[in-house]
């Protein structure tokens, strides 16, 4: 869920003037005019914005080079130089606090700090880009009947290519072009064009999707041995490297998998595209295993041998507030069971396949057997962002189906 | 050469070695750890030099230095400068360095760019001890965090005890500490896994005591771990004369320090208000036997009174009157012994306040070491005919005579008015946790589950939060402890009967869809769904530190599940036992008419065994784990 005073009904107050005792009138809450006006002029937003434009000129013009390159790569090139350089501090606010001259010499700064300096960079290498202000998703919404400054905690840069917008925060250094950190992704902000400003949508600038492949032989000592794949895209990928960022050891993350699947062995472990943000993150490895039996020529084999769901998150019977993942997912698995000769499958799970209404979301998973071959497909896809309290029922059942169906088995028997 | 030149030329020679020094000092590229340093560690103190010294009983210095490589973002913490400061300790000079991994200087950090917050802790009500702290925001690792500071206190009763590394995740290329004593000053030292200290007398009559390590590997993270306390390397410092909130003393064993603590800090604040008295009386009168007065009177103690804590300078160590905790009806631990002492003795009945390091670690006094706060806590000990009370006297809700894994079972000091003296206290005996559930399984895959189970011992405290919960909260508190699927909460209760052992007892009806799992006309039922291992102990290649298993207990489970009849079983796992030195486990698994029982057992024994038994325990723990991933398979004939 996002920030709790998204759901509290409430009445806010905002101070909109004050009538001092020598008669002048100070006003406050302005209409969006004024403070456009307002913010252009401010030290540690517009006019900083706008010197530092002057001063980044000279030395970016030597780190895009030449003028052969496209549009798209320039900014790129841009923007990784400032994922790169920058420290982030930790620090929110949509205004500058170190100065803009300062965070770029020095490499670290607050949200402000890096993203203004990234919106003066591409402005000063001619893009039309400007400040958008957003109240991260632990911030709660701003508010749109006035204009509230105060309820905005957070600035990227809004970025006007030929053929689309794209939305860039430097403050992370594992981010892909165009992608926002998840505590960005809250409803609306503001686009600062000093001329006019305006709402927009955050858009979805990503899914959590996953592919993964697993290609599974049994041996007539009955031991599965095979190799695994799985591609990771967009905030899946994003998640996974910071994972290994944390972790910082692939062998203790090896091990963990190890565990979690009992005795089971993974040799030729790798990884790709660890630092090409642009491209999915790719994990493969060789494993074995010894999947449970009676010793008499019957295997049991579960239909997702690594990965499947073990808990319904979702376990309240009623849900007072949205659902929101604040991004889509697609999650697909794929398992082929190669079986010798003389083994066939006794009983396969039934095929499930359920939808949300309103085409939502659905589930699918499917087990087919060609000759000595079995197929697994299970398909989680969940096309929403935010789910509303009314559709809670329905995400919650269709989780309870995954994990159910998740849990199934294959039965696999040696033939007389 | 003039006098003059020749004297500038001394202080530029003065300067330049100086500065050499210096230079030489912070040599921290990364490059420099020797690898064997590297190895288990997430941080490497690099250098770091104590000194403490102590020119007269009323004035005590501290003058840290130390360079901290962080390795990796587990490492984080350790790399935090920080010094500690309240009313009676001040800091004099403070400021730290940050270097990158090439050992260059990133930037420097002013004594005011620190944050400075209270440093209170989380069930403290009144405190004033503050920290300052420095935490280099970079994920660029690794970097280095040079920092010193100087502390001046008043006090010279206690040393902290010196460890050149306080955690198996950080490894030390070189630590001195040293202790300087002026004439009129003498200390007693102990050293834990650490060579004797060199001892140098110097012209003035100072005596200066120098400990030196070098080139301590840290040892990783490892499961069953002792505490640190009982492996890493570590000097205890008391002095023999000292000054405490302006009061003199000395001291060389416990049982002249217990005489000065109890002359000094507890004698004649136990004074109760008359009525009070009365109430005493009254409660008691009629009563023969020793032992129910002191339950009576505790049960009144934690009826009347809740517990604060209150840190703030001689509170720290002197108990409140009395007559102060009777008006207020609250108190600290201190005060509250102190409280229910002076009741006791109103029924006449002697008791000793006793002087404990709380806490999982088990920690104990040195039998033959005597120094200051080598505890935290203090609790009371009632010595009765042919059977000893122990009673914690800050719970409102823990049984008579109960310690728990907070305080039990390891030596304490009883503050005696003829002194010190070391006792242990008894430890926790038969703990267990004993469940039974019937499942009823429909052929929808539902189960219907009524789950009993007993906590006993260590376990008293399993459902203190769930005895308190909002049925909401409860629900989410059920789900969290037994994950079923889908998991319908019908009804719970827990219990606390009163009785001669302390006890807790749940009982629970829940339903669970999908619980069992069809695959074609097979049956997959999950045998252990409510007391699985859920985590496997971490693997490591190469134990150093003995495998310590801190309290024995036993769990038994006892399931039925109740099927249709005719089902019968296609697999079964086999039966095991496993019984091994530090523990036990078996399952037993059979059919019977209409239903299939599941019993699992797991004890384990308290107690420290060799470094090699690691590897025998991880066996132990994934056969466990194993065992409670099985599922049964059943069939239709």
């Amino acid at each position: 869920m996002t920030a709790p005073s998204d759901f509290m009904p409430a009445v806010r107050f905002e101070l909109s003037e004050v009538k001092w005792f020598d008669g002048r009138v100070s006003r406050y809450t302005k209409t969006w005019d004024d403070l456009d006006q307002e913010l252009k002029q401010e030290k540690d937003f517009g006019l900083a914005v706008k010197k530092a434009v002057n001063r980044l000129s000279a030395p970016l013009a030597t780190l895009i080079g030449d003028h052969s390159r496209t549009e798209l790569e320039k900014a790129q090139r841009l923007y990784r130089h400032f994922q790169q350089r920058f420290q982030w501090n930790g620090k929110f606010g949509p205004f500058a606090s170190e100065g803009l001259d300062k965070a770029y010499r020095e490499g670290s700064g607050s949200v402000g700090d890096i993203n203004l300096g990234l919106v003066a960079a591409l402005q000063a290498a001619g893009f039309e880009a400007h400040p958008f202000l957003i109240s991260t998703r632990n911030n709660g919404y701003p508010a749109d009947i006035h204009p509230v400054i105060s309820n905005f905690n957070y600035v990227v840069a809004h970025l006007r290519l030929k053929d689309r917008i794209v939305l860039l925060d430097a403050t992370e250094r594992l981010l892909p072009f165009g992608m926002l950190p998840h505590r960005c992704l809250s409803n609306k902000g503001r686009v600062m064009d000093f001329e006019k400003s305006y709402w927009m949508e955050i858009p979805a600038t990503g899914l959590f999707r996953e592919i993964t492949q697993l290609k599974l032989t049994l041996d007539s000592a009955s031991r599965l041995f095979g190799s695994y794949s799985a591609y990771k895209y967009d905030y899946a990928a994003l998640k996974f490297r910071h994972e290994i960022l944390e972790t910082g050891d692939t062998a203790k993350y090896i091990r963990e998998k190890e565990d979690a699947l009992d005795a089971m062995r993974i040799v030729n472990y790798r990884l790709r595209n660890l630092d090409s943000l642009d491209q999915p993150m790719i994990e493969s490895y060789e494993l074995s295993f010894d999947p449970q039996g009676e010793g008499r020529g019957v295997i049991y084999i579960p239909v997702l041998p690594l990965e499947n769901m073990e808990e319904n998150p979702f376990k309240l019977r009623e849900r007072y507030y949205p659902v929101n993942f604040g991004t889509g997912w697609e999650i697909q698995n794929l398992v082929e069971i190669n079986l010798p000769e003389n083994y066939r499958a006794a009983t396969l799970p039934e095929a499930v396949g359920i939808s949300l209404p309103a085409n939502g979301g659905s589930f699918i998973l499917n087990v087919t057997q060609h000759g000595n071959r079995i197929n697994v497909l299970s398909k989680i896809v969940l096309s929403k962002p935010v789910y509303s309290q009314a559709e809670y029922y329905y995400v919650k059942e269709l989780f309870s189906r995954i994990v159910q169906a998740q849990a199934g088995n294959i039965v696999v028997e040696a033939m007389e | 050469m003039n006098k003059q030149l020749k004297w500038v030329l001394v202080v530029l020679a003065g300067l330049f070695f100086w500065k050499a020094g210096l230079g030489q000092e912070l040599r921290f590229a990364v490059n420099g750890i020797p690898p064997e340093l590297r190895e288990s560690a997430e941080a490497v103190t690099r250098y770091s030099h104590t000194r403490i010294l102590v020119t007269d009983p009323r004035k005590m210095i501290l003058q840290v230095k130390k360079a901290v490589t962080v390795l990796s973002p587990r490492g984080e913490y350790f790399g935090v400068a920080h010094v500690f400061y309240d009313k009676s300790r001040k800091i004099a000079d403070l400021s730290a360095e940050i270097y990158d991994a090439s050992g260059s200087l990133v930037r420097r950090v002013k004594q005011k760019e620190f944050s400075d917050q209270s440093a209170v802790s989380d069930i403290s009500i009144f405190e004033d001890t503050r920290v300052k702290f420095f935490n280099p925001p970079t994920d660029r690792y690794p970097y280095t965090v040079y920092y010193q500071y100087e502390v001046r206190r008043d006090d010279t009763h206690y040393f902290s005890d010196w460890f050149p590394t306080h955690s198996p995740l950080v490894s030390v290329q070189e630590a001195v500490y040293e202790v300087v004593c002026g004439p009129g000053f003498a200390i007693r030292t102990k050293e834990m896994y650490l060579p004797a200290a060199g001892r140098e007398v110097t012209p003035d009559g100072s005596s200066v005591y120098r400990w030196h390590v070098k080139n301590l590997a840290a040892c990783g993270e490892q499961p069953f771990a002792p505490p640190p306390r009982s492996f890493l390397p570590h000097v205890l410092i008391a002095p023999v004369n000292f000054r405490y909130k302006g009061m003199d003393g000395r001291f060389n064993n416990w049982e002249e320090y217990g005489r000065w603590v109890y002359q000094h800090l507890l004698e004649g604040r136990d004074e109760v208000p008359e009525a009070t008295a009365e109430k005493v009386r009254t409660l008691v009168a009629g009563l023969s036997d020793e032992r129910e007065k002191v339950e009576r009177i505790y049960r009144f103690v934690q009826e009347k009174n809740r517990y604060v804590s209150i840190q703030v300078g001689i509170g720290g160590l002197q108990p409140m009157q009395a007559a102060e905790v009777d008006r207020l009806s609250y108190g600290d631990c201190k005060g509250l012994v102190n409280y229910t002492k002076a009741l006791l003795s109103v029924a006449g009945i002697p008791s000793i306040y006793t002087e404990v390091a709380a806490g999982e670690e088990q920690r104990s006094y040195l039998a033959g070491f005597a120094s200051f706060l080598q505890g935290n806590h203090v609790i009371l000990c009632v010595p009765l005919q042919g059977d000893t009370v122990w009673l914690e006297c800050t719970s409102k809700v823990a049984p008579f005579n109960y310690l728990g894994t907070f305080t039990s079972d390891r030596n304490v000091l009883l503050i005696t008015p003829g002194g010190g003296k070391i006792t242990r206290t008894p430890s926790m005996e038969g703990s267990y946790n004993r469940r039974s559930a019937v499942f009823d399984l429909h052929e929808s895959g539902e189960a219907s589950v009524r789950i009993e189970t007993e906590f006993s011992g260590i376990f008293y405290f399993a459902r203190h939060a769930l005895a308190r919960a909002t049925p909401r909260q409860a629900r989410q508190l059920i789900q969290e402890l037994y994950p079923l699927p889908n998991l319908e909460i019908e009804s719970w209760e827990v219990a606390q009967p009163e009785g001669d052992q302390p006890l807790t007892r749940e009982q629970l009806n829940l339903r669970a869809r999908g619980f069992t799992n069809w695959s074609g006309d097979r049956l997959f039922l999950p045998l252990n769904p409510l007391n699985r291992l859920n985590q496997l102990p971490g693997r490591i290649t190469e134990r150093k530190v003995p495998v310590w298993i801190p309290e024995s207990y036993t769990e038994e489970d006892t399931f039925e599940f109740r099927i249709t009849d005719g089902f019968g079983a296609e697999y079964l796992p086999d039966n095991t036992t496993l019984t091994l030195p530090f523990g036990f486990f078996s399952v037993r698994t059979r059919m019977e008419e209409g239903k299939l029982i599941y019993r699992r057992v797991l004890c384990l024994n308290k107690g420290y065994y060799p470094p090699a038994t690691a590897e025998k325990i991880n066996e132990f723990f994934r056969e466990v784990y194993r065992a409670d991933a099985q599922k049964a398979v059943l069939t239709m004939p």
